[in-house]
């Protein structure tokens, strides 16, 4: 069900919360032979209303993990990750068996097959990206949006980020490329499964009728100013009438900005668990984009010097940051990110 | 399952909402690694330590940092939209108007008696190439979706708020030095070699099977040697890779 409620508890506190999102990811296009370097940056975020929870004082809460048996706290490094096969019977999983099974590979987005652009089903739509160029050239990532956007076609892959596979339609779109990610097709069910029989022949008075109402109806442009969240908007305006007339007003003394107050997103989340540090999208993309263009300067000039310099750009690109550990990892992200 | 009656220019049509989602991830329970007993998570005071429980838990708006005004569940309740059963449809959008990163969560809207009108709306949005903007109230939350035609039936996907889209329309990336034509004519050459039709079918994901074999062959007391695929070799020049890269293609069509 959409908005789980599920997680509502925790919400980020932090007031300039617009802008922030998550660390980005560091992968591979494979287009044939070709590699291309680039970043996944969240182009969506979790819904965020502005409640924390607190405690019958005020007092500022964060989340634990107990045991039920010892009645301790536990540390994220005494946890480990089990699937129930029988009622209250685990297999245990390490992360490094969970490694083992990741596609060498797992970092490309190897985009094996090109689609008309508007043959996808938004019904398959699960989350967007924005795929920025990453390494020192962006040739091959200009090359590659370029002939995409003329030939009206969007590439599709698979691969494999913090221990989840992922299937990805990735879309071209004023030179800039945008990763989509997919509903695997066993993720969506057919209307069979819901006991609907889709009837082949509607009446032809009937649709008549309807595409009148719909063209009448109809709109050229979508207005993003129209889907607007209602109802965190009335939880401020209550919450502004209440502080206005003082009541119920707390003050948390010295406390840090998201201290904990995060951990509103699910697992599919673009989540750095070892940074677990919040960046602007904007900020990095210009950075980002500034990079490339110095780098691409300095090649340049490189390039000119030493002819074999070029060739690198091509080459397949180990990922970049090991220090942010395989994704594989990062299964029981929600734990391992939290910061005690 | 959900009923509901969408509203369009005058017209009632009752339909019945039913998730098109089945989650098929594999999901580990978080254990503790001495007795291998599922945790459970506690809310605790920050400072001291001490488990709070869930009923005294209050909830609180931030105003700016550290200052919290606490919404207690009369405010709450203020919140809550009126329930209402209607989804009422404002427009039509041609199909691509609203970019991937709005849709959420798609829910099929079956026909609630009245088949003829159901069908005819099905038939209608896939000719027109359209999709109903769609506005309604469930779980005391307010929604906003596309309906769209899909499979033959209706179907209504949210649409995440302006809030959760991220919009970058002045992205532009540097490209002062002009692309090369004849790697553009090789690009195309490999775009057309592997192009075809969306088969959504044809995607496995094979990580999730391997992770459930694992479990299962552990549940049974095997071990599992891992097994690495060996990484192929990679061209050197972006031309040189796009011709060997749209050979391999055409060989591919063809076997």
């Amino acid at each position: 069900m959409p908005r789980s409620h599920s997680k509502e508890t925790t919400r980020e506190a932090n007031t300039d919360r617009s802008t922030a999102t998550r660390s980005f990811w560091s992968g591979t296009i494979s287009f044939g032979l070709v590699s291309v370097p680039v970043d996944l940056l969240a182009a969506n975020r979790s819904l965020v209303r502005g409640l924390r929870m607190l405690g019958p004082e005020g007092q500022p809460l964060k989340r634990k993990y107990m045991c039920a048996q010892e009645d301790d706290d536990i540390s994220t490094e005494d946890l480990v990750r089990g699937y129930e096969v029988e009622p209250g019977q685990f297999v245990v999983v390490t992360d490094e068996e969970l490694e083992a099974l990741e596609p060498d590979k797992s970092r490309d987005i190897d985009l094996n097959r090109f689609v008309p652009k508007d043959e996808i089903s938004a019904a398959f739509f699960e989350r967007g990206y924005f795929l920025v160029p990453a390494g020192t050239s962006n040739k091959a990532y200009r090359l590659l949006a370029h002939t995409m956007e003329k030939a009206g076609k969007v590439g599709i892959g698979t691969f494999v980020m913090r221990g989840k596979a992922y299937l990805m339609a990735i879309f071209a779109e004023g030179g800039v490329l945008h990763g989509q990610t997919l509903r695997f097709y066993d993720e969506l069910r057919k209307p069979e499964d819901i006991g609907v029989t889709p009837k082949h022949k509607a009446d032809p008075k009937l649709v008549a009728q309807m595409t009148k109402i719909i063209e009448k109806a109809a709109s050229d442009a979508f207005t993003p100013e129209e889907i607007r969240d209602e109802d965190e908007a009335t939880v401020r305006s209550i919450a502004e009438e209440k502080y206005k007339r003082q009541e119920d007003v707390i003050e948390v003394a010295g406390e840090e900005a998201d201290a904990d107050a995060d951990e509103t997103n699910d697992s599919e989340a673009l989540l750095d668990a070892q940074e677990g540090k919040l960046i602007d999208l904007m900020e990095v993309l210009r950075k980002r984009l500034a990079e490339s263009e110095k780098s691409k300067r300095k090649e340049h000039r490189t390039k000119a010097a030493k002819r074999p310099q070029k060739a690198k750009s091509t080459k397949a690109k180990q990922p970049r940051n090991k220090s942010a550990k395989a994704p594989a990892k990062k299964t029981t992200t929600k734990v391992r990110s939290k910061r005690a | 399952m959900w009923k509901a009656v969408l509203q369009f220019e005058g017209k009632s049509l009752p339909v019945k909402f039913y998730s098109a989602v089945q989650a098929q991830g594999v999901h580990f329970r978080l254990l503790h690694a001495s007795d291998n007993v599922p945790v459970s998570q506690h809310m605790v005071d920050a400072e001291t330590g001490d488990d709070v429980p869930r009923e005294s838990v209050q909830k609180g708006y931030a105003m700016e940092k550290g200052l919290y005004v606490v919404l207690k569940p009369r405010d709450l309740a203020k919140t809550e939209p009126a329930a209402s059963r209607d989804v009422a449809i404002s427009t039509f959008l041609p199909n691509h108007a609203i970019a991937a990163p709005w849709f959420h969560r798609p829910y099929y809207l079956g026909p609630d008696g009245a088949e003829d009108a159901y069908f005819a709306l099905v038939t209608a949005l896939a000719e027109t190439q359209t999709m109903g903007l769609a506005h309604w109230v469930m779980r005391k939350r307010n929604y906003h979706g596309a309906v769209i035609s899909h499979a033959g039936v209706l179907m209504v996907i949210t649409l995440r708020t302006a809030d959760e889209v991220l919009a970058v329309g002045d992205l532009k990336i540097d490209n002062e030095k002009a692309l090369d034509a004849k790697e553009i004519k090789l690009a195309e050459q490999l775009i057309s070699a592997l192009q075809g039709p969306f088969e959504p079918e044809t995607y496995r994901d094979e990580y999730r099977e391997r992770v459930m074999k694992l479990v299962q062959s552990k549940a049974e007391g095997k071990a599992t040697p891992p097994v690495r695929a060996k990484p192929k070799h990679s061209p050197t020049s972006l031309e040189a890779a796009l011709r060997s890269s749209v050979k391999a293609a055409k060989e591919n069509k063809v076997a």
